[in-house]
């Protein structure tokens, strides 16, 4: 990250002094992703159009009539629209700080592994379920957690009553939370990982002499070493608040945690796919990207002023 | 929505049966053609390939050969299908651009007929037909549901089908319509139309498809000695001593979209999710007091351990998974199960019997059940074709050749309406591959019959086993119906096999000869014994008031409502809210666009006139 930027600015210093040569290969690297995020990022830009008409595909987003905010004000008037939001958020945030916090404890601990076939075998295990998609996870989570499954079983050993975590609206969020937890707290571990191998030797050799033992080097060397992938992951974490996983909710809910298991996402899939409302799902799409890109912002802004840290 | 999800799944599942039962149910009441026909037909079927089709074929009065067009010139044709990997063609060749049936319609008529695009499976089609919509690119003849039609047709997408059939129909077609209509009541149309214009014709399929109903496990309730119930009383007396002998079973069966509720609303004479009559207006089912009734039994049977404490986490297919396994005492699903799960609990639960439990009475001692107009989809022509008539010459061609063998509309054809057919009776042959057929039912069928004797589809299977993609099936819901009454008194050994139709007694042979085919014919004929006269009893059976496309009310609210419907039930059985929650339900139901969806729904009937 630093490396680049240090990068970036050197390629910018040149261009200043308008004698590097080789600075077209750089912006011709550039333009393939430029490319791709103009056609299918920018372009579609024009599509939201729709949000504020009563669209047709028969008249298209130029000829269909306009009706203001009227699709804002017919979501919002829905009895659950405040509901749905509320779980989102509560699902989202609980998502991006559990599996924040594993990830970063995984890679510390990781980390203090000598042996490097297990810590790699270990690796591969945890980052595993990254791949796996939520239909097939649902699948077995399902069979897992019912009232009879491997979970209650093992709880029943401790003399725990049976819970239906899928049933019961006052686990339903925690349980997708942890669901979530444990299939990507290994492959976030990554991006630590590789910035906790960017941290200077010399400073763990330092704290050895000054008499600083494991723990205190994981806490004061390689901690504050990774702070800033850490903040940069929240940073942009935070403009997902509102996506609470669209797929995991799906396959997971069910009428009986509708009210604490709906969310924006699985609510835009019944109203946009099911009853091919396209006005209302993009009105409720850009609502959704228009909190995350203030949330996102908001969040540099107070990582630049607290810690002095600049992400975008 | 969940009774359309119903409605699908149940063609699903006839498909499913049909696959399983050695014959498809499309074939219709082919009367067995008298021996030396075949060689009559043989030597005339000479059929050129060309514009004069019509004088090859024997007689054909000029009238009736006006029905059938070969284009001079070729014309393109789009149209759009789903079917699964486990799909067989005739030939490792052929795909759903050129096979028999593409090639045959090429030479008869000069229509290339083409696909846009096929799809793995319905929803994914109905997907990418909305898409196609949106992007202003409907192939030509569309597969849709009803409120699709609606949104395309409100859009100016589509052609208006009434007229083209009107214009171009043969006798033939407007005669199953019109008898499609008389058993209808005249709402064949109905949920295809939009401001008093036809947009598709449905695909007409058996009233099988509305065959819904409770089963129970015969053998349990001879181990129980026990009666089958005809109560809710008896019911839930059953399901005591059932639960007491197996503690670790299901006694009703019940799914997350709460299907299996309608066994016992029957017995309230509730109708969720459907709109009825009462006091000379309709109202919407979910809402009645009846509901609560039921919702409250419900309720009490989950909290005795009746229902499956999981449901909620399990799909009818997976509930039909439990049964297939033998879990479940009691269900309420499609008639055609029958060619599916339950063929794997006879196989694999030793000595398990099915007996059809009636819809139950309640206290009053009365039962009712109301459904959905059950034809859907529905084929469509997109106003951007530029030949609309085609399909409609497809279907005349198609239709003729698949009533060929009917002895007795021929005559009613000739004689009151003046219409010859088009192709001549011709004898039915054994498929040749019957065996590989046996191992393997996905195989389609092969007949030995001349090359050079033709007809839409009629032979090597493209009749039964193409029609159904390419929409052009037209079972016509009559003639196909003593089909299975044939096959129900064969079961019952009231009919020899020698004396059915064709296909009654293909169909008959096919499911006997599956390996637990005594099972399912003795099931069938006990269905078809309670359905049949079930269906012309208007104390219980009621067809859903309100066949019309979706209202705008709908459009904005149905989402919303539905979601607090299935949110309400769900919770009130399982005890997560008490049944006081039924009463709030109503008051915000009717709050939040249920009213709004009332006042149209009535404005639709009392607009609405039969085509």
């Amino acid at each position: 990250m630093r490396a680049n930027t240090l990068d970036a600015r050197a390629a910018a210093k040149g261009a200043a002094a308008g004698r590097r040569p080789s600075d077209w290969r750089l912006y011709a690297m550039l333009a393939a992703p430029a490319i791709i995020v103009f056609i299918f990022s920018y372009i579609p830009i024009g599509g939201v159009l729709i949000a504020f008409q009563n669209y047709s595909p028969d008249k298209g987003v130029l000829g269909s009539e306009f009706v203001g905010l009227k699709w804002f004000r017919v979501f919002f008037a829905m009895p659950d629209s405040a509901r749905i939001v509320a779980n989102t958020v509560a699902i989202a945030v609980g998502k991006i700080a559990c599996s924040q916090l594993a990830s970063v404890v995984f890679a510390l601990l990781l980390n203090e592994v000598r042996g490097a076939a297990y810590k790699r075998s270990l690796q591969t295990i945890t980052y595993f379920p990254h791949f796996l998609s939520w239909v097939i996870i649902g699948t077995v989570f399902i069979d897992m957690l019912s009232t009879r499954g491997l979970v209650n079983q093992i709880l029943g050993a401790f003399g725990t009553a049976p819970k239906f975590f899928l049933g019961d609206p006052r686990l339903f969020q925690p349980t997708a939370v942890l669901l979530e937890t444990w299939k990507e707290f290994g492959w976030g571990a990554i991006m630590y990982l590789a910035a906790i191998s960017n941290i200077s030797p010399d400073l763990y050799e330092a704290a050895t002499i000054d008499g600083a033992g494991r723990l205190k080097q994981a806490l004061h060397v390689t901690l504050p070493g990774i702070r800033g992938i850490a903040l940069m992951l929240a940073v942009l974490a935070l403009g997902g608040i509102l996506n609470a996983g669209f797929e995991q909710i799906l396959v997971l809910y069910n009428p009986s945690v509708y009210e604490t298991g709906d969310i924006v996402d699985t609510f835009i899939y019944r109203y946009g796919l099911l009853d091919a409302q396209f006005s209302m799902s993009a009105a409720i799409g850009l609502f959704k990207s228009l909190i995350g890109l203030a949330l996102m912002l908001a969040a540099n802004w107070a990582a630049a002023r607290f810690s002095d840290y600049r992400v975008l | 929505m969940k009774k359309t999800l119903a409605i699908a799944l149940c063609f699903l599942l006839a498909l499913a049966a049909a696959s399983c039962g050695g014959q498809p149910v499309a074939p219709s009441g082919a009367t067995s053609a008298a021996p030396g026909t075949s060689a009559t037909a043989a030597s005339q079927g000479s059929e050129p390939s060309a514009a004069n089709v019509a004088t090859a074929n024997g007689e054909p009065t000029e009238t009736s050969e006006k029905y059938f067009k070969y284009y001079d010139d070729p014309i393109d044709l789009t149209t759009h299908m789903a079917f699964s990997s486990t799909w067989t063609w005739h030939s490792a060749d052929d795909n759903e651009n050129s096979n028999g049936l593409t090639r045959w319609i090429k030479d008869h008529t000069n229509i290339n007929f083409s696909c846009s695009w096929n799809a793995p499976d319905d929803a994914t089609n109905t997907q990418k037909l909305d898409l196609a919509f949106a992007s202003n690119t409907l192939p030509d003849v569309i597969q849709a549901s009803s409120s699709q039609i609606a949104k395309y047709a409100a859009a100016g997408k589509l052609a208006d089908m009434g007229a083209l059939i009107e214009a171009y129909g043969s006798p033939l077609l407007k005669y199953a319509i019109q008898e499609a209509q008389d058993l209808t009541q005249g709402t064949f149309y109905l949920p295809y139309s939009y401001g008093g214009t036809a947009y598709a014709l449905p695909i007409m399929c058996d009233t099988l498809v509305y065959w819904w109903l409770p089963y129970v496990r015969g053998d349990l309730l001879d181990e129980l000695g026990m009666a089958v119930p005809s109560t809710l009383d008896e019911m839930e007396a059953a399901f005591a001593a059932y639960k007491e002998k197996h503690p670790d079973g299901v006694a009703l069966g019940m799914d997350n979209e709460l299907i299996g509720l309608r066994t016992v609303m029957a017995g309230y004479e509730a109708y969720p999710g459907s709109w009825v009559e009462k006091g000379g207006q309709a109202v919407y089912g979910s809402i009645q007091p009846e509901v609560r009734q039921g919702l409250e039994r419900l309720a009490d049977w989950y909290r005795k351990g009746y229902l499956d404490p999981e449901f909620v986490t399990k799909d009818m297919m997976q509930l039909l998974a439990d049964a297939g396994e033998g879990k479940v005492f009691s269900l309420y699903t499609a008639w055609n199960v029958i060619g599916g799960n339950f063929q794997d609990m006879w196989a694999n639960v030793e000595g398990s019997r099915l007996e059809v439990m009636p819809f139950p009475a309640g206290p009053d001692g009365k039962s009712g059940i109301a459904t959905k107009v059950a034809f859907s989809p529905a084929r469509a022509v997109s106003a951007a074709c530029e030949h609309p008539e085609a399909l409609v010459y497809l279907l005349n061609q198609y239709w003729d050749s698949f009533y060929r063998n009917n002895l007795e509309l021929r005559q009613t054809m000739k004689d009151k309406y003046g219409y010859e057919f088009h192709y001549p009776v011709t004898e039915v042959r054994e498929e040749i591959n019957k065996a590989e057929r046996e191992a393997d039912p996905a195989l389609p069928s092969f007949y030995d019959y001349p090359e050079e004797l033709t007809g839409f589809g009629y032979f090597n299977d493209y009749v039964s086993h193409y029609s159904w993609l390419y929409g052009l099936t037209g079972v016509v819901i009559s003639v196909a119906n003593d089909d299975f009454g044939q096959v129900a008194r064969g079961a019952k050994g009231e009919m020899p096999a020698e004396d059915m139709t064709v296909s009654a007694r293909s169909t008959f042979e096919g499911w006997g000869s599956t390996p637990q085919g005594g099972q399912m014919l003795a099931t069938f004929a006990e269905i078809y014994d309670y359905w049949e006269p079930l269906m012309g009893d208007s104390q219980i059976f009621h067809v859903d008031a309100f066949t019309g496309p979706t209202t705008p009310a709908m459009l904005e609210r149905q989402s919303y409502l539905d979601k607090l419907e299935a949110e309400t039930f769900t919770r009130i059985i399982m005890g997560t809210q008490p049944i006081e929650a039924f009463d709030s339900f109503v008051g915000e139901w009717l709050a939040n666009g249920g009213e709004d969806i009332t006042r149209e729904v009535n404005e639709w009937i009392s607009s609405a006139s039969p085509l």
